[in-house]
């Protein structure tokens, strides 16, 4: 039976909202391949009331099974130095045929490292697609599982084509942002195992400090307006599990959002760039025509508005957002 | 401290130059080399000659027809051949190209040589108190953290971040780069053909601008199909 699993980022000790997607992503394909789905809880001490809260969130969110390492290395930071032995173990034990890591910055510097010792593929911010199998060519009969992944210059996506007959090779992929699916009502059972943090040889790496990154909502958010500095310093941080973040054009947390919908009202000096996208994210541009002068490649929404009216457009945005249930 | 930076074969991206400057900006005891390795002999316009312009001590090419078109294994392990003969104390690479951007060759830089790998480093600097360790800055999970680490170490620079200017370099600048292949490096210089079935497939992507006029609108299709 294929295995896939879901590195879980916790921010303050609840599952970020781009892991409980991860979860219902896994989740969806799972049920189409047959497939078993585990969360992979790192953490530093927990105490059992955390754990019991923790396995009912995951359940809901789609795990089946769920995986806890409770060790003082992995309380670092996520990094493949200290985290790399744990899923290098678990992906030998388990041979998941996916390993999927949530948007919100730990994917891009543990699943690489993770890909390359596991002899996995590596795909960033992955569309997961299920099709219907290849029949004669494929003896199987079972459905494909289709990952689009958007390179950092937009014109070309590379797509991965896994028939059954050819998942020899496992994947690490990163997922963009998005929203969980509605859990269903009451507690769900997932299976609680414990593991073991491997033995490790001495990290050459310290932490000398550690501060709260008050940009960390941009890393989680399924939404993300890129505004002009000032707009972006006169406005409230959100809290760091919204869904919705106001971003500068300078702001260095930018490259680490993969949003579902990244809007960019008026931004002056804007880089295309600069923030990274899936196949699924769709990108908006809205201001005066003429007002961007390098536009980023691959808008395909756009609204043309006043320059007077780019206040106004973030609270309507907001408002439209927290209306369809988005915020 | 020998610092190597491994650029791109093409035009410097972005990302490889702000690891150029950071590896600039380590002070005048760090020598810095700048690597690339493809199959098309260095010239005016290339990630190297850019280096060379911007003040790194010396570059060097691996040149073989086996890199025409490669996979980030091949690359990595082209790279970490040459990287081997050079012996460096930190390796730099940008956190990302400005093509296929997948940011993993610092990972597969560290996976041939065993380094232990730090991606998208905000800024480095020398650790005067340590001898031969690095102060770095990365953001991540939450968190804004500050690391030492001690080398020899692969990090990935993010770029964006603004540094202080670049110091004068003195000495004559190198005009062209040293020049190894596969074979000088002692590696097999079989081509290896790229690999659609595990790297996936280049498929056309384009989109067509939708007008919208109502945030309603906006929202609506920005979460839809």
């Amino acid at each position: 039976m294929a295995n896939i699993l879901v590195f879980t980022d916790l921010r303050s000790g609840i599952p970020s909202t781009p892991s409980r997607f991860a979860l219902g992503e896994a989740r969806r394909v799972a049920g189409e391949l047959g497939a078993t789905v585990y969360a992979v809880v790192a953490t530093g001490d927990i105490v059992p009331e955390a754990i019991d809260s923790l396995t009912n969130d995951l359940g809901l969110a789609g795990a089946d099974k769920i995986l806890f390492c409770s060790d003082a290395v992995v309380e670092k930071a996520p990094l493949d130095a200290t985290h790399g032995g744990l899923l290098t173990v678990l992906a030998d034990r388990l041979q998941p045929l996916l390993f999927l890591f949530p948007a919100g910055g730990s994917g891009p510097e543990l699943g690489p490292p993770l890909a390359l010792r596991s002899g996995a593929t590596y795909c960033p911010r992955v569309q997961l697609e299920i099709l219907p199998g290849l029949g004669a060519a494929d003896p199987t009969h079972g459905p494909r599982l289709i990952l689009r992944y958007a390179r950092a210059r937009r014109d070309r996506l590379r797509v991965l084509d896994l028939a059954p007959s050819h998942r020899a090779q496992p994947v690490v992929a990163t997922l963009p942002a998005g929203f969980p699916p509605h859990a269903p009502p009451g507690g769900v059972a997932a299976e609680i195992q414990m593991v073991r943090c491997p033995a490790t040889v001495e990290c050459p790496i310290d932490e000398i400090s550690t501060t709260p990154d008050p940009t960390s909502a941009i890393e989680l958010a399924s939404t993300v307006l890129v505004v002009d500095r000032e707009l972006a310093m006169s406005r409230t941080s959100t809290t760091p599990l919204a869904n919705v973040a106001l971003a500068s054009v300078e702001d260095p947390a930018l490259s680490l959002a993969c949003p579902a919908l990244l809007i960019y009202l008026g931004a002056s000096g804007l880089d295309g760039g600069a923030v990274a996208v899936s196949p699924t994210t769709h990108v908006a541009l809205i201001g005066p025509a003429g007002m961007v002068r390098q536009p980023p490649p691959f808008v395909d929404l756009t609204w043309q508005i006043d320059e007077a009216e780019r206040t106004r457009a973030v609270d309507e945005i907001v408002e439209a957002l927290a209306a369809a249930g988005l915020s | 401290m020998k610092v190597v930076v491994c650029v791109e074969s093409s035009a410097l991206g972005r990302a490889s130059r702000a690891a150029v400057a950071a590896a600039l900006g380590l002070g005048p005891g760090a020598s810095v080399t700048a690597v690339s390795a493809g199959a098309t002999r260095d010239g005016q316009n290339s990630a190297l000659a850019e280096t060379r312009r911007l003040g790194v001590d010396r570059t060097v090419q691996v040149l073989d027809r086996a890199l025409a078109d490669p996979d980030v294994l091949t690359l990595g392990r082209a790279l970490a051949a040459a990287l081997s003969r050079l012996g460096p104390d930190l390796i730099l690479t940008g956190a990302q190209s400005d093509d296929e951007g997948s940011g993993v060759m610092a990972a597969a830089i560290a996976h041939h040589l065993d380094f232990v790998v730090i991606t998208r480093a905000e800024d480095i600097a020398v650790d005067l108190e340590h001898p031969n360790t690095l102060l770095l800055t990365v953001r991540g999970g939450g968190s804004r953290r500050r690391l030492r680490v001690r080398l020899p170490a692969v990090v990935s620079i993010k770029e964006g971040v603004r540094r202080a200017p670049l110091p004068e370099k003195s000495g004559a600048i190198q005009d062209a780069p040293q020049v190894w292949t596969l074979a000088d490096l002692g590696t097999s210089p079989t081509p290896l053909p790229p690999r659609p079935d595990t790297s996936g497939a280049l498929v056309p992507f384009s989109r067509k601008p939708v007008a919208v006029t109502s945030a309603a609108a906006l929202v609506r299709r920005g979460f839809g199909p």
